[in-house]
């Protein structure tokens, strides 16, 4: 009987020391980093925060002081969204955004429209940067029933300003953090083990001595160890990110330790990491590309190709750009030696477009007489050709056909080489030769366009195709006159 | 041989002529001499092209009176060496594209610039200083202004004849001018006035579904002081066309186009709608300003074509059905 009470004794403490090993050994979980854990911040760009100088109702010229740690517009660019907010705090002034114009200097920028207040020195420009942050970790223990995810996002310690959407600055990182604004719980997801066996995320805001908090408890069905879990916050509204803090040195990154953990159901912690997000500030990069309008004339010297319609030989005259020398005329016509060019070429950048116009100070006159009304060559001038029966002026094209002996004169025609941007073309509705007469201000003519674009163009370029002929009964002598291209851009 | 050809034979010529007389006249003066006609020869040999960019293309300022703003226009030459004129007129606008036509009348005197000719030679830039000063008691108007630069050749007018004996040496001379717009509005305090008509806006009334494309022709007339650009967008059933940001200048009228992606297209309806009602919904204000500009017109799109084509080939259908039955009778 004694034995037996002994055995039975020994059994009993050999079984209760088996369940308190159990139960201490599930107590005294031991707890892990989580592998491949990350946060990435879509937006890594410090929010800006300066103190204002002044800035005038009705003008939109801000001057900042150095009080802030933001203290010139170093890290402030074109095109920022801004607004102001007073001393408190309280939201934007007047509920009012702007956006920066344009930077003039280190403590001064203006925005695109007028101010509506006149701004205090108390007053504070700040410009958000916000954007996504994403959480990634694999758990290296299993997340029970009740157990749960917490995420501890750093918030600046002041009570009332972790959550105002302005963005905080401090004396430290370790008093500084992110701003939630209005983001809620809707704005956080989270992928890994069943999703929707984790419920919704509990977003808890900062405090003077809290942190942010975000929550996903494990509702139904444990999360296995080694499955990899994402939590995102989204963009809309985003987290806002810190302005620099007090001391902080321009072009180094601060970097704030955001804490993951998992915990059983007891809130003990199973596997946690800490991440770091470092926001710096952003760099500008810019270049100036300035508007330009290119304009080229050049001559043609070469004794092949075909412009026209009209193929150059040896006898064609070899044009400059600064002269079509006809040299001695025949009173026979011949294509090759009665027609030569010159090329335009064009290149803008400017969205207007441009425009190419084309006069003549006069016809052409012997030893540059002037040559009244339709000129010819009664009164020593080789007239501007009227094309045909019915008449081809400055502005309106008439075909002059193959042959130009009916229609004596000086004449032009237009032929793209390169894009599209010639008013007209010599064979524009099958025609052979359309042509038109220079404008003659002399006449009293207005000066024509003969190439034009309404946009950008690269290298646009077309020939202007002369065309001359004459009677056997033209008076002999050396007949000229001077003739102008303007590239003008459109407005 | 054309005029060129025999100017080259000519200085060939010459060359070796005064090669020969500097060697006997080996003094300072026949040196100068064959240094003048190598020079000469060169000129008239190497005929290269005008080519010639300024920048910026288009200057556009608001500046109070008593106020001063200088801007810089650059000028380079990647032609041949030239000479540059700068002057700057006034234009008026030719179009409703924006066209310009330049005018004599030249600036006022409180827009200052250097206007002496000045040699550029190739690859060489020309950096003009425009410095405008409107007076404290000019008017609050626009002026609309072109800064030209005329270039003349550095090479010999063709005027000139090395062979004095040739005759009937038939030319044009051709001088090349580039300019750049400068739209100038004197404002006392940065907000003049403002303001619109709308001329035309106006589409088909009636469209056909396949065939006829939806587009709509827009004129604006600036009635107001200073120039401005339209800011807004013609709104349709499912489509949004955005106004180009185009130059209105005070007291004339511009045809406005469209624009996507920084390009300027017309304004026309992408899709065909089938059938139905099409209104477009225009609105703008003047730049910045806060009045609204609005306009409505209404196209009804039917597929016309596709009903012609319907009742052609039922009464196609029908004709030859009816023959059929003739010639089966007939039978």
């Amino acid at each position: 009987m004694e034995k037996k009470r002994l055995v039975l004794l020994c059994a009993a403490i050999l079984l209760l020391s088996l369940a308190y090993n159990l139960h201490v050994k599930k107590l005294k979980v031991k707890s892990a980093n989580f592998t491949s854990a990350s946060a990435t911040l879509s937006n890594a760009r410090l929010s800006y925060k300066a103190s204002v100088s002044s800035g005038t109702s009705g003008t939109s010229v801000v001057n900042i002081d150095s009080d802030s740690a933001d203290d010139d517009t170093n890290h402030l660019f074109p095109k920022d969204t801004v607004c102001f907010v007073n001393s408190a705090e309280s939201g934007c002034i007047g509920n009012t955004t702007y956006t920066v114009a344009n930077i003039v200097d280190t403590d001064t920028f203006n925005t695109t429209g007028a101010l509506a207040d006149t701004l205090a020195t108390t007053d504070f420009v700040v410009a958000t940067q916000s954007g996504t942050l994403t959480i990634a970790f694999t758990t290296v223990t299993e997340i029970p029933i009740g157990g749960d995810i917490l995420v501890t996002i750093p918030a600046v310690d002041t009570t009332g300003k972790t959550n105002d959407g302005i963005p905080d600055t401090a004396a430290s990182i370790a008093t500084n953090g992110f701003d939630i604004g209005a983001m809620a719980s809707g704005d956080i997801s989270i992928t890994g083990c069943t999703p929707a066996d984790w419920g919704s995320a509990t977003l808890t805001a900062g405090t003077a001595s809290t942190d942010h908090t975000i929550q996903f408890t494990r509702a139904t069905t444990a999360c296995a160890a080694g499955t990899a879990i994402t939590i995102t916050i989204d963009s809309s509204p985003g987290l806002i990110n810190p302005a620099p803090y007090t001391s902080h040195t321009r072009g180094q990154a601060d970097a704030y330790n955001i804490n993951i953990k998992s915990r059983d159901g007891g809130d003990n912690t199973l596997d946690q990491s800490d991440v770091a997000v470092a926001p710096v500030e952003g760099v500008l990069i810019s270049a100036t590309v300035d508007e330009t309008l290119s304009f080229t004339v050049a001559g043609i010297t070469a004794d092949t190709g075909t412009y026209c319609g009209i193929t150059r030989t040896a006898s064609t005259p070899d044009t400059t750009a600064t002269s079509v020398p006809w040299g001695t005329l025949s009173s026979t016509y011949a294509a090759a030696t009665h027609n030569t060019q010159q090329t335009l070429t064009v290149s803008t950048n400017a969205d207007g477009g441009y425009s190419i116009y084309f006069e003549e100070n006069d016809q052409m006159g012997k030893d540059g007489v002037a040559c009244a009304g339709n000129g010819g060559e009664s009164v020593n001038c080789i007239q501007d050709t009227v094309c045909d029966g019915t008449g081809c002026t400055e502005s309106t094209l008439r075909d002059w056909g193959a042959d130009p002996s009916s229609y004596v004169g000086l004449g032009y025609s237009m032929d793209d080489q390169s894009g599209t941007d010639a008013v007209f073309e010599y064979n524009d509705s099958s025609a052979t030769f359309n042509a038109k007469q220079i404008a003659d201000t002399a006449a009293g003519e207005t000066r024509q366009a003969i190439m034009t674009n309404t946009g950008p163009v690269d290298s646009s370029s077309s020939a202007v195709c002369f065309r001359i002929d004459i009677t056997g009964t033209q008076p002999a002598g050396y007949y000229y006159n001077k003739v102008k291209y303007t590239a003008v851009p459109i407005f | 041989m054309n005029k060129l050809q025999i100017t080259n034979l000519q200085n060939k010529t010459k060359l070796i002529f005064v090669l020969l007389l500097s060697s006997i006249f080996a003094t300072p003066k026949g040196q100068a001499l064959l240094t003048s006609y190598s020079l000469l020869a060169k000129q008239i040999y190497a005929q290269e092209a005008i080519n010639l960019s300024v920048t910026p293309p288009l200057f556009e300022l608001t500046i109070a009176p008593d106020k001063e703003v200088r801007q810089i226009f650059s000028l380079i030459n990647s032609g041949s060496d030239v000479y540059i004129t700068p002057k700057i007129v006034y234009f008026v606008p030719s179009d409703e594209f924006g066209n310009v036509e330049i005018t004599d009348t030249k600036s006022p005197d409180w827009i200052k610039y250097d206007n002496s000719k000045v040699f550029l030679k190739q690859d060489a830039k020309l950096d003009l200083n425009v410095v405008f000063f409107p007076p404290p008691d000019l008017p609050e108007t626009d002026h609309f202004l072109t800064i030209v630069f005329e270039a003349e050749n550095d090479n010999l007018d063709t005027n000139d004849n090395l062979d004095e004996l040739d005759e009937n040496k038939n030319s044009s001379e051709y001088t090349t001018q580039i300019a750049s717009n400068i739209l100038v509005t004197v404002s006392k305090d940065g907000n003049p006035k403002k303001a619109a008509e709308i001329i035309k806006f106006s589409t088909v009334k009636i469209a056909d579904s396949l065939l006829t494309p939806v587009s709509y022709e827009l004129v604006i007339k600036n009635v107001g002081n200073s120039f401005w650009k339209p800011n807004g967008k013609i709104v349709t059933n499912n489509q949004t066309l955005k106004l180009a940001p185009q130059n209105i200048l005070s007291n004339y009228s511009r045809k406005i186009s469209c624009i996507e992606a920084e390009t300027l297209v017309p304004c026309k309806l992408d899709g065909k709608p089938f059938i139905g009602l099409v209104k477009a919904n225009l609105e703008f204000t003047t730049d910045e300003d806060p009045k609204l500009y609005r306009a409505e017109v209404k196209t009804f799109v039917f597929p016309f074509s596709v009903l012609v084509i319907f009742s052609a080939s039922l009464l196609t259908l029908l004709r030859y059905k009816f023959i059929f039955k003739l010639w089966r009778r007939r039978d």
